[in-house]
C-alpha cells in the first residue's frame, strides 16, 4: 500500500471491503479516489460488472469494461467465494481489521451465510457495514428486485422526465445506481465521524428508491402543499402553474437556457434587437421592471413565456453551441450548452481546470483519459491511484503477505475454487 | 433523543438555492449545528419560489426552501456593515466549516478569503460549491442546476433517439453535487483530526457532474463515440422499459436481463402462445424483435394497473416498478413503512412533509425538525453562541448590523 498515500490522502488510513454491485460501485469510487484502501472482493473468475460494455475498442475483455475501469480506479482486487467455509473464514479475518464494510446483496443474504451486521460487529465493533439495496433492508418491498429503470421509476424521478406526447423515460448515465452510490458514500462518512469519536460502528442501511427520491427537487412540495402533480414536459421544467422553456435547438446542438432569468432578460432581448430579431420584446412592456414584480413570489405567466419564447427559439437556432454559449455568458444571460462526451473531452474550461487525468495502463501500452477530481482540495491530493485492478490481481499481496496464508494453501484454495 | 451521529461539529453557511444547502441540510439532520446565514435585504431567492403553502407566497412559506433546510439554525447578518463583517469572523472563530458562495469581489471587499479565515482560525474547513469551480475561463460563468445538467453531459443522453435531448425534469445537479460535497466535508473532518491541519475545497459542480456519466465520457475517450440517446431501452436487457397501464398516464417499468428473468416473466403473464415463438427464445433474439416484444407486452399492461402488473412481476422475481408520481409516494405503503417523510410542524406553514433521507443509520438515526424562519435564530446565536451581552446585543440591532 503506497505509503504516501496512506499519509498525505484524507482518508488514506481507512480500509474498505468491497462486495459492491451497480448500486455501490460509486460509494467505493469516491472513498478510493479520496485515498482509502479500497478492496474489491471479486467471485473467483471475476466480477459480473467486468462483462457490461461497452469495452476499451469494443474488444471483449475482463480488464476492458469501460464502466469497470471507471468505477473502480484506485481500487486493490482480491477473488473469493464467501460461500464456502474457507471464505467465510478469509472474509472474516479480513473483516477484523477493516474500517469499512460495502455491500449491495439483497436483504438477508449476508445473514444467511453467517457475515450479517451482528456477527460481523462481534468481530469488529468499530466497523461501519454500508448495505445498499433497491428499496432498503425491511418494508413490503424489500424482497423486490430492482435495476436502474426499477429505481428511478418507485422513486419519482422518471415520471418528470421525457416528452409529454411519450412514454416516462429514464434518465442517461443508470442515475439511480449513481444515487444510491453518492448517498452511501456520504451516510457511511457520517457514521465514519461518530466510529471515530466513539469508537462504535454501526449499520448503515441505504435504499436506492429514497435515493431517487431525494432528486424530486419540488415535486413532493408541491403535491404536499398545493395539491398539484408535477409532470413530464420535455425540455420545459413544470413549476405546476407553468412551465418554462430550458432546451433550444441550434445549429450544431442543443443548449440549455433560462431565457426569462431576470439578471440575462434584458441583455438578451437587447441582443435580439440588434439582429433584428427581437419583434416587439423591447416595447416596454416587456421590460424587466413591468416583466417582474420586484422581489416577490410572481412569475411571468404562461401566455407571456409562450410569446418571448416565440422569438427567442429562432434567434438561438442561428448559432453554433459554442458560439451561444460565448456570447451569450459575456452578456450574463444563463445559458450553457446541451453537452456531448466529445463537448466535455474538449471543454476550455475543463482543460483550463486540468480537469481530465491520463491513466496509464500499460498492459496496452496506452493510456486513458478519465474524469478526474470532483474536488480540489488544498492540502491533500484527490488522486487516481492505480487503474482498476484486474482479476485477483492482489491476492498475493493480501492473502499471503498481509494474512500469512502459506503459498501452498493460496494453490489449495485456487483448486478448490474459494479464491 | 438519542445520540447523534454528528454532535459537536459547527458548520457556519452560506449557501444558497438548493445544491449547498442540500449538503448541508443532511448533516444537520444527522446533528451537526449548522447556522444559515441570510440577510433582510437579500434573503435566499429560494424562499420566493413555489410551491408555497397552500399556494400563498411569504418568506417562510416556501416549500422549496422548506425541504432543503431542516434542522438548521438561521441568523440575518448585514455584510455591507464594517461590524457585519466583524461578527461573521467571530462566528468563524467558533466554527468548524465554512461554507461559502460568494463573488470573488465580495470576499476580498470582506477580507473573507481562505487566507483572511485562516487568521481568524488556522484549521477553518472552508468549502465553496461553484457551478463551474474558482478558476478556469468559465468561473464566472452563470448557470441554474436546471442548465448545469446539460452542461454535465446528462441531456444529451436523455431522452428519445428520434428526438431532442430532454432534461431530467428537475434540476438535477442540484442533487448529486451536495453528496460529494458531504462526503468530502467529513473527510476533511477526519483530516484535521489527525494532522491539525484545514482545508480549501473548491467543488466544481460541473466536475461532480461529470463523474455521473463517467463511463459514457471513457467511451468517447477510448472509442471516439458519443452514447447516443436510448429511450427506456438497455443493452443487455429485452424487454426493457415503460409499459402503458390502465388509467390516466400510468406505466409500470419491466426489466428482464437473464433467461431466468424471462421464464419468470412468461410466467407472470400466463404463458401466452406468442412467448413460445423462436423470436423470443433467447436473450438475443429479444433484441433483435425488440420492437415486436415491445409491442406484445404493452397489449398485456395495458389491461392491468401499474400496481398489479408490479406486483405480478415481482411475485415472479422479475424486477418491475410503477413509475410513481408524488401523490403515489405519498402513498407508497414501503415508505410509509421506511417512514421516508417526516411531517413536522413548521411555525408559519403548519404541518408539512419533508423527506427524510435515503439512509438510516442503525445507531444514531437523523432527527429532523423543521425549517427555520428568517433570522429565527439571531437571539440564541449571537447570545449565546458568540456570547454578546444583551446590550451589546441591542446596540447592533439598532445598528442595522443583524439585518
Amino acid at each position: 500500500m503506497n505509503k504516501e498515500r496512506k499519509s498525505t490522502s484524507l482518508l488514506g488510513p481507512y480500509r474498505v471491503l468491497d462486495l459492491t454491485d451497480e448500486k455501490g460501485l460509486m460509494c467505493t469510487k469516491m472513498l478510493a479516489d479520496l485515498g482509502a484502501d479500497v478492496i474489491k472482493i471479486e467471485p473467483p473468475g471475476g466480477d459480473p460488472v467486468r462483462k457490461a460494455g461497452p469495452f476499451y475498442k469494443d474488444i471483449p475483455r475482463s480488464e476492458g469494461s469501460l464502466q469497470w475501469l471507471f468505477f473502480n480506479t484506485g481500487k486493490r482486487s482480491i477473488t473469493l467465494d464467501i460461500e464456502t467455509t474457507d471464505g467465510k473464514r478469509l472474509f472474516k479475518e479480513l473483516v477484523k481489521s477493516a474500517d469499512f464494510l460495502v455491500e449491495c446483496f439483497p436483504p438477508g443474504y449476508m445473514e444467511q451465510l453467517g457475515l450479517g451486521y451482528p456477527v460481523l460487529s462481534a468481530l469488529n465493533p468499530r466497523l461501519v457495514m454500508t448495505s445498499i439495496t433497491p428499496f432498503g433492508q425491511n418494508g413490503p418491498y424489500s424482497d423486490y428486485k430492482g435495476s436502474d429503470i426499477v429505481g428511478v421509476a418507485m422513486g419519482g424521478l422518471m415520471y418528470v422526465c421525457g416528452d409529454e406526447d411519450r412514454p416516462p423515460v429514464r434518465p442517461g448515465g443508470e442515475q439511480g445506481h449513481c444515487q444510491a452510490g453518492i448517498q452511501a458514500a456520504m451516510a457511511s462518512m457520517i457514521a465514519h465521524h461518530y466510529r471515530e469519536q466513539t469508537g462504535e460502528g454501526q449499520h448503515v442501511d441505504v435504499s436506492m428508491q429514497e435515493a431517487v427520491m431525494l432528486t424530486m427537487d419540488t415535486g413532493q412540495q408541491s403535491w404536499d402543499l398545493e395539491g398539484t402533480i408535477l409532470k413530464r414536459v420535455g425540455g420545459f421544467r413544470d413549476f405546476g402553474d407553468r412551465r418554462l422553456p430550458i432546451l433550444y435547438a441550434c445549429k450544431d446542438g442543443h443548449v440549455a437556457c433560462v431565457a426569462t432569468a431576470r439578471m440575462g432578460w434584458d441583455a438578451l432581448r437587447r441582443w435580439m434587437a440588434d439582429k433584428g430579431m427581437a419583434g416587439d420584446l423591447m416595447e416596454d412592456r416587456w421590460g424587466p421592471e413591468n416583466l417582474f414584480a420586484a422581489n416577490s413570489g410572481e412569475q411571468l405567466n404562461q401566455e407571456k413565456l409562450d410569446h418571448i419564447d416565440a422569438f427567442v427559439r429562432p434567434f438561438f437556432a442561428t448559432f453554433t453551441k459554442n458560439d451561444l454559449y460565448e456570447q451569450a455568458q459575456a452578456r450574463r444571460i444563463v445559458l450553457c450548452p446541451c453537452s456531448t462526451p466529445r463537448d466535455l473531452l474538449e471543454s476550455p474550461q475543463l482543460a483550463a481546470r486540468r480537469y481530465f487525468v491520463e491513466v496509464e495502463h500499460p498492459e496496452w501500452g496506452a493510456s486513458l483519459t478519465y474524469p478526474g477530481a470532483p474536488y480540489k482540495l488544498s492540502e491533500a491530493p484527490w488522486r487516481i491511484w492505480n487503474r482498476a485492478p484486474f482479476i485477483g490481481e492482489h491476492n498475493w499481496e493480501i492473502y499471503e503477505e498481509e494474512l500469512g496464508v502459506s503459498g501452498a494453501q493460496i494453490a489449495e484454495l485456487k483448486r478448490k475454487k474459494v479464491i | 433523543m438519542g445520540k447523534r451521529a454528528l454532535d459537536g461539529i459547527r458548520i457556519l453557511d452560506f449557501f444558497w438555492g438548493a445544491a449547498g444547502p442540500v449538503a448541508t441540510r443532511h448533516l444537520a439532520d444527522h446533528g451537526a449545528q449548522v447556522i444559515r446565514v441570510e440577510s433582510n435585504y437579500k434573503p435566499d431567492w429560494l424562499r420566493n419560489v413555489p410551491p408555497f403553502k397552500d399556494g400563498l407566497p411569504g418568506i417562510d412559506r416556501s416549500g422549496y426552501y422548506a425541504n432543503f433546510n431542516s434542522s438548521k439554525l438561521n441568523i440575518t447578518l448585514n455584510l455591507h456593515l464594517p461590524k457585519g463583517v466583524a461578527v461573521a469572523r467571530r462566528l468563524v472563530a467558533i466554527s468548524d466549516v465554512v461554507c461559502e458562495s460568494f463573488t470573488p469581489r465580495a470576499m476580498k471587499k470582506w477580507d473573507l478569503t481562505y487566507e483572511d479565515l485562516k487568521a481568524v482560525k488556522p484549521d477553518i474547513i472552508m468549502i465553496s460549491m461553484p457551478q463551474q469551480g474558482k478558476t478556469g475561463p468559465h468561473a464566472e460563468f452563470l448557470g441554474y442546476g436546471n442548465n448545469l445538467q446539460a452542461l454535465c453531459g446528462i441531456n444529451h443522453m436523455t431522452g428519445w433517439p428520434d428526438r431532442e435531448p430532454v432534461g431530467t425534469g428537475v434540476a438535477y445537479t442540484d442533487f448529486s453535487g451536495p453528496y460529494f460535497a458531504g462526503t468530502v466535508i467529513l473527510a476533511a473532518l477526519d483530516f484535521r483530526r489527525r494532522t491539525g491541519k484545514g482545508q480549501q475545497i473548491d467543488l466544481s459542480q460541473l466536475e461532480a457532474g461529470v463523474h455521473c456519466i463517467g463511463t459514457a465520457v471513457l467511451d468517447c475517450a477510448a472509442n471516439g463515440r458519443e452514447q447516443a440517446r436510448m429511450g427506456n431501452r438497455d443493452p443487455r436487457a429485452a424487454p426493457h422499459g415503460a409499459y402503458r397501464c390502465r388509467g390516466d398516464d400510468r406505466w409500470c417499468v419491466i426489466a428482464v436481463f437473464t433467461d431466468r428473468d424471462w421464464q419468470g416473466f412468461c410466467k407472470a403473464i400466463g404463458h401466452p402462445t406468442w412467448t413460445g415463438d423462436e423470436k423470443f427464445s433467447t436473450q438475443h433474439a429479444r433484441k433483435r424483435n425488440e420492437d415486436e416484444l415491445d409491442r406484445l407486452v404493452e397489449r398485456w399492461t395495458v389491461e392491468r394497473t401499474a400496481e398489479e402488473v408490479m406486483g405480478l412481476m415481482q411475485a415472479n422475481g422479475v424486477a418491475a416498478g410503477v413509475v410513481q408520481n408524488a401523490r403515489d409516494t405519498h402513498g407508497d405503503p414501503h415508505l410509509k413503512h421506511r417512514h421516508h417523510y417526516w411531517f413536522l410542524d413548521h411555525p408559519e406553514m403548519g404541518k408539512c412533509a419533508y423527506d427524510g433521507h435515503s439512509f438510516r443509520l442503525s445507531r444514531t438515526p437523523a432527527d429532523l425538525r423543521p425549517a427555520p424562519c428568517l433570522g429565527e435564530h439571531n437571539e440564541y446565536v449571537y447570545t449565546h453562541l458568540l456570547g454578546m451581552s444583551d446590550g451589546e446585543f441591542a446596540e447592533l440591532v439598532a445598528e442595522g448590523v443583524f439585518q
